[in-house]
């Protein structure tokens, strides 16, 4: 049946071009999954908390601002924390803040761990999320 | 003139380059317009009436210009990677003019959406641009649109068939698709994730959604109001060269 189907040159390429395609897509798959760590813009408090970057190693950092937790001493250096659901770490900052940037945010930042596993942040991004509503109507859940 | 398809019913009538001329002709300038009217209904809706955002203030407004056109980018890509599947199993002279009409148009809307979503960025994140995996793969999106516009010219000078590599990295670029969609979701990135095919349902209120809804679809109309002209455009060209290798001028070389 098989053999009397793809008699149709037509039905032959596509045949070709689907075995092509999927072959393809699978190398490209293959190699996102390889290169998945390469490809994460930053990494979560937990992922810091399970496998350290060396003192030093730049990285960023990504998770939200814990509330009341954002300090300004007298050399003018930012301290708060950078949280997800299962871990936190301290991070200080001297500079200035994008303006989504606040206590309870999401934020983005580069620099490094420190000795003292405190990360010391150059560089700044506000994330903000998924959510589109008017400051009238109740935030969702979490 | 035709030996097949006698209804005009029978949607294979109009993949015929004569029929679909026609159709183009009288739909073309009916698209466009219709398609300026509401887009600018929903811009004006968006930017003047709807509220503002919780979240970003006055600024997200740039939202309803930034998402229907990285749509559009998406679905353009994914019926001009279609239509090159068509041309290389079937071989259809239409399939070749819609991969071609395809290309500029698309390629504008990935533009479009590379330069908003920076003038976005910057107000918000505090960058106008960073190699996450979204903004990474929608810039490889805008690449492929160059590459097939890039191609596109060897297509006219040389013959059809021999342009198939068009066709094929069209095809292959599709799965680049699957990629933007879902870049957000398999790696972290500082683009946010998507606000409307997500699993809880939309995450825009209503009175942000629809104006954001009305105005991608006015841009919908204005593609496909562009796509077919183009269209038009690429069968008079094919037809202007089948004419030439029938009946070639004298002094052809001096043209």
């Amino acid at each position: 049946m098989f053999k009397t189907y793809i008699k149709k040159p037509a039905r032959r390429r596509a045949l070709k071009l689907t075995i092509l395609t999927i072959l393809v897509g699978g190398a490209m798959a293959y190699a996102l999954w390889l290169f998945s760590e390469n490809m994460m813009f930053y990494l979560s408090p937990a992922d810091v908390s399970k496998n350290p970057p060396a003192p030093g190693e730049r990285f960023r950092l990504g998770g939200l601002v814990k509330k009341g937790s954002l300090s300004l001493d007298k050399h003018q250096t930012w301290a708060f924390y950078i949280i997800d659901f299962e871990d936190e770490v301290p991070v200080r900052y001297k500079g200035t803040f994008p303006g989504l940037f606040a206590e309870g945010k999401g934020a983005v930042l580069e620099g490094h761990l420190t000795s003292d596993k405190t990360f010391k942040a150059n560089q700044i991004f506000a994330k903000h999320d998924e959510t589109y509503r008017p400051p009238t109507q109740k935030a969702p859940d979490g | 003139m035709s030996t097949q398809g006698k209804s005009p019913l029978l949607w294979k009538n109009y993949l015929r380059p004569q029929k679909f001329l026609s159709v183009a002709q009288s739909w073309a300038p009916r698209l466009l317009c219709s398609g300026i009217l509401v887009f600018l209904f929903g811009i004006i809706w968006g930017l003047f009436l709807a509220p503002t955002d919780a979240q970003q203030g006055e600024g997200y407004r740039i939202l309803y210009l930034h998402a229907p056109c990285a749509w559009l980018a998406l679905g353009l890509y994914a019926a001009m990677g279609g239509a090159s599947g068509a041309a290389l199993i079937w071989k259809h002279p239409l399939s070749y003019t819609v991969t071609l009409a395809l290309a500029p148009v698309g390629t504008l809307f990935a533009a479009l959406c590379l330069i908003t979503g920076s003038l976005w960025g910057q107000p918000m994140w505090g960058t106008w641009w960073v190699w996450d995996a979204r903004l990474t793969s929608m810039f490889i999106l805008f690449m492929l649109y160059v590459g097939a516009l890039w191609l596109r010219i060897d297509l006219h000078t040389y013959r059809l068939r021999e342009a198939s590599g068009l066709f094929y990295l069209n095809l292959m670029g599709l799965l680049n698709l699957p990629v933007i969609k879902f870049s957000v979701e398999w790696w972290t990135t500082l683009h946010q994730p998507a606000s409307l095919l997500r699993l809880n349902g939309p995450a825009i209120a209503t009175e942000i959604l629809i104006p954001l809804l009305i105005s991608a679809v006015g841009l919908m109309l204005i593609a496909t109001g562009f796509v077919l002209l183009l269209v038009r455009g690429e069968i008079y060209k094919l037809k202007f060269q089948n004419l030439q290798r029938v009946a070639p001028f004298h002094g052809k070389e001096s043209l």
